[in-house]
């Protein structure tokens, strides 16, 4: 037996747990590892404004001038996902 | 820009590093820039700006030619630098400025070479020209380097169509020696 655990933009949030931004922050992800970065995950201030997932961070300041840009972290996606085991599995 | 067409023979060279040296206080670095920001408005093209010191001026460019600027404010030279690597990677600007002409000199020393040669990597198999505005040579992979020779005042500045007088010397110029290479070749 077996349980899945789904968390919506898992990396964001992983980036965002510790640098929790105002409500009206827009905040769009990429990956610094990809040789062309585009925004993969956003949080809904981001959507509702208007940036889509596939937009290099410059075409996201487009249709929002005060997007925020986050990188993923490798280590802090490892730690929430250890918590949230923890939590699942006490 | 004629200022710099007619005192290199051309624009600046795409898919390579330009470095810019202005090495005193005065010599016309940000008259230089704010002149490529109209250019960019005239031409309708957009240009990145990453403003190594947060010093940059916008006000008395006007909002319309703003609407063509992505500015990158950094505070610290390794920030610029990612940003800079960021904005090639990107791939949406003909012309991305990389401004650390008032970053203090021990903070750049500390950027290692390697870091020249990653954004001479990445910028060569674009069509981006990449500018660095620096107060001495430190750019090794930069493909040509530029002085300016000017000590301007303030009268200077109230003068009409200022930039006419900026003298630009070029130091060094991989690209000439290219073309003269492949010329005695053939």
């Amino acid at each position: 037996m077996f349980a899945t655990i789904h968390v919506p933009n898992f990396y964001l949030q992983a980036v965002l747990r510790h640098q929790v931004p105002s409500p009206a922050t827009a905040v769009g992800l990429i990956d610094e590892k990809n040789n062309k970065p585009v925004i993969i995950q956003l949080n809904p201030v981001a959507v509702t404004a208007g940036v889509l997932p596939g937009m290099t961070p410059s075409q996201g300041v487009g249709p929002m001038s005060q997007l925020v840009i986050k990188a993923r972290s490798a280590a802090q996606e490892e730690s929430t996902q250890e918590i949230l085991l923890h939590s699942a599995l006490p | 820009m004629a200022v710099i067409d007619s005192q290199i023979g051309g624009g600046l060279p795409k898919g390579a590093i330009t470095e810019l040296i202005s090495p005193h206080i005065s010599a016309g670095s940000a008259s230089l820039i704010a002149a490529l920001l109209q250019a960019a408005w005239s031409g309708r093209y957009f240009l990145a700006l990453v403003d190594g010191r947060d010093s940059f001026d916008p006000h008395p460019l006007g909002n319309s030619c703003l609407r063509h600027l992505l500015w990158t404010r950094c505070t610290k030279p390794i920030e610029a630098i990612k940003a800079a690597d960021l904005l090639l990677r990107d791939g949406n600007f003909p012309l991305v400025i990389l401004d650390l002409v008032l970053n203090p000199a021990q903070e750049l020393r500390k950027i290692p070479s390697t870091s020249w040669y990653r954004l001479q990597r990445l910028v060569e198999p674009t069509s981006t020209a990449l500018l660095i505005v620096s107060r001495r040579s430190m750019v090794g992979s930069a493909q040509m380097k530029l002085v300016l020779e000017n000590a301007w005042s303030l009268p200077t500045l109230e003068q009409a169509n200022d930039l006419s007088r900026l003298q630009i010397r070029v130091q060094r110029s991989q690209m000439g020696e290219r073309t003269i290479a492949q010329a005695e070749a053939s």
